[in-house]
């Protein structure tokens, strides 16, 4: 019973006695931030479909933490999920991030036998900054700036994304401090890893399937972002689709009678984007 | 002694006439969160005063259709609330002290039901939420019966429907705007 209200309480959920955590589980041993924790269904199955979860916090802030609820949900639902740290700035500047993501996907799929996983059955999911890393798994994953050089070695684009609220050109925030942070510098001085660093600029016709989640009342990451990059991927031929959700900002949502605003809420956790969401993951990586 | 006793008796006195103002006053309210509107949607709240138990309750039902671009969804909920007046009296309100304005505590309890469908119409799933909340704000009737009530509070959301619910608590607020008659 205590528990329970311990639950009621908990801002990100609470684990059922059917998933089964590895916390802190590191995905390259050279740095301390890299580590990840894993949720899975406790149910022995393998061949299951799995999601990495990237945080979001202007590349600067934030913890892994911050999608435990939506990864325990879907262990709940079958799914293997993972929620990763990564080096934040200023010692995650460009290219690290990127490298630390395309590393953790690595990882992930290294592990396929031990978490019971289909390698081939992975999407990628981030919010804001963790949405940009996201979308760049997605259609820059063969960059040789952001090859990984850790002991998972290179991958393979992810089978899909889902990109909530991420920036897609990260040309437009040149004069933003965290933006400067994560690319070491103005765009004056680094045009190239600016271009490098934008999604919007590496859509492709073999990018996988991408989902955009966005708040339409975002301040901080307008939704053009997401309508210019799901535009991008329509013109080579790709699935991109988009849930906008009106009056919903960056880390403000809905509350329960859908009169009054909730802060604190990313939009990919509302109930429009939980369902939305499924039905992307079953079209793409399937039904665990 | 005796000084006291009609310091009390006038006290009551005044007491008594500030709550026939106020049960002359109007004790019901129609509002709309304006909150609700960018997510287009609307919620119209009725709150009944009951001045003797320094209390309103409120009936909502909201209505909005927040999803876009690729879908769309309809959410429709209803929702009941216990307003307790603190010191109903309040700046700038046209209203009678003992009305219920000024800073009020409130509990709410909140159920409602998302479903979302894609462009091509295709039905993608229904989520459930009941959300527990509680509220303080502050009344003021600036002009007539015009109303103005920004609140702020906690709130517990519990979602099911779509595979495994969840739980989780955030922070809250909202501005509110009706008529008192």
């Amino acid at each position: 019973m205590r528990t329970k209200w311990l639950c009621l309480l908990a801002l990100g959920g609470c684990a059922s006695p059917d998933v089964e955590e590895r916390l802190g589980v590191s995905y390259d041993d050279r740095f301390a931030a890299t580590t990840m924790d894993v949720y899975l269904p406790d149910d022995g199955a393998t061949g299951r479909p799995a999601v990495l979860f990237i945080h979001g916090g202007g590349w600067k802030y934030g913890s892994a933490d911050a999608h435990t609820g939506h990864a325990i949900r879907l262990a709940q639902a079958g799914y293997v999920a993972a929620t990763i740290d990564y080096r934040l700035t200023p010692d995650g500047v460009y290219p690290r991030q990127m490298q630390d993501a395309a590393c953790a996907l690595a990882f992930l799929r290294g592990h396929a036998q031990d978490w019971g996983l289909d390698p081939g059955r992975v999407a990628v999911a981030g919010y804001s900054a963790g949405g940009h890393l996201a979308s760049l798994l997605g259609v820059a994953f063969d960059e040789p700036d952001f090859a990984p050089d850790c002991a998972a070695g290179p991958t393979a684009a992810p089978q899909a994304v889902i990109s909530g609220a991420g920036p897609q050109d990260l040309r437009g925030y040149s004069e933003v401090d965290t933006v400067e942070a994560l690319i070491g510098g103005s765009i004056e001085e680094f045009p190239e890893r600016y271009d490098r660093a934008s999604p919007l600029l590496h859509a492709r016709a073999d990018a996988p399937p991408f989902l955009f989640i966005h708040g339409g009342s975002d301040w901080i990451v307008p939704i053009e972002h997401s309508r210019d990059m799901r535009r991008a991927l329509l013109d080579e031929g790709v699935d991109a689709r988009l849930l906008e959700l009106s009056g919903i900002g960056h880390l403000t949502g809905v509350g329960g009678d859908g009169g009054r605003a909730e802060l604190g809420i990313m939009s990919i956790d509302e109930p429009e984007a939980w369902l939305a969401q499924l039905d992307f993951l079953a079209d793409t990586v399937g039904v665990p | 002694m005796k000084a006291l006793l009609v310091l009390l008796a006038l006290s009551s006195v005044a007491r008594a006439d500030e709550l026939t103002v106020a049960e002359r006053a109007p004790r019901t309210t129609i509002s709309i969160p304006l909150t609700a509107l960018p997510l287009h949607g609307v919620t119209v709240e009725v709150e009944r005063d009951l001045p003797k138990r320094h209390v309103s309750v409120v009936a909502a039902l909201g209505i909005r259709s927040t999803a876009a671009g690729d879908y769309d969804s309809k959410t429709l909920g209803v929702g009941g609330e216990v307003r307790y007046w603190l010191r109903r009296r309040a700046i700038w309100t046209a209203l009678p002290r003992g009305s219920a304005i000024g800073w009020y505590v409130a509990g709410r309890v909140d159920v409602g039901r998302t479903t979302l469908e894609d462009a091509d119409g295709e039905h993608l799933g229904a989520v459930d939420t009941i959300s527990l909340g509680a509220f303080a704000g502050y009344r003021f009737a600036p002009w007539k019966g015009l109303e103005l009530r920004p609140y702020v509070g906690v709130a517990v959301r519990h979602e099911h429907g779509g595979g495994p619910g969840w739980t989780r608590a955030g922070l809250a607020y909202g501005l509110a705007a009706g008529w008192r008659f």
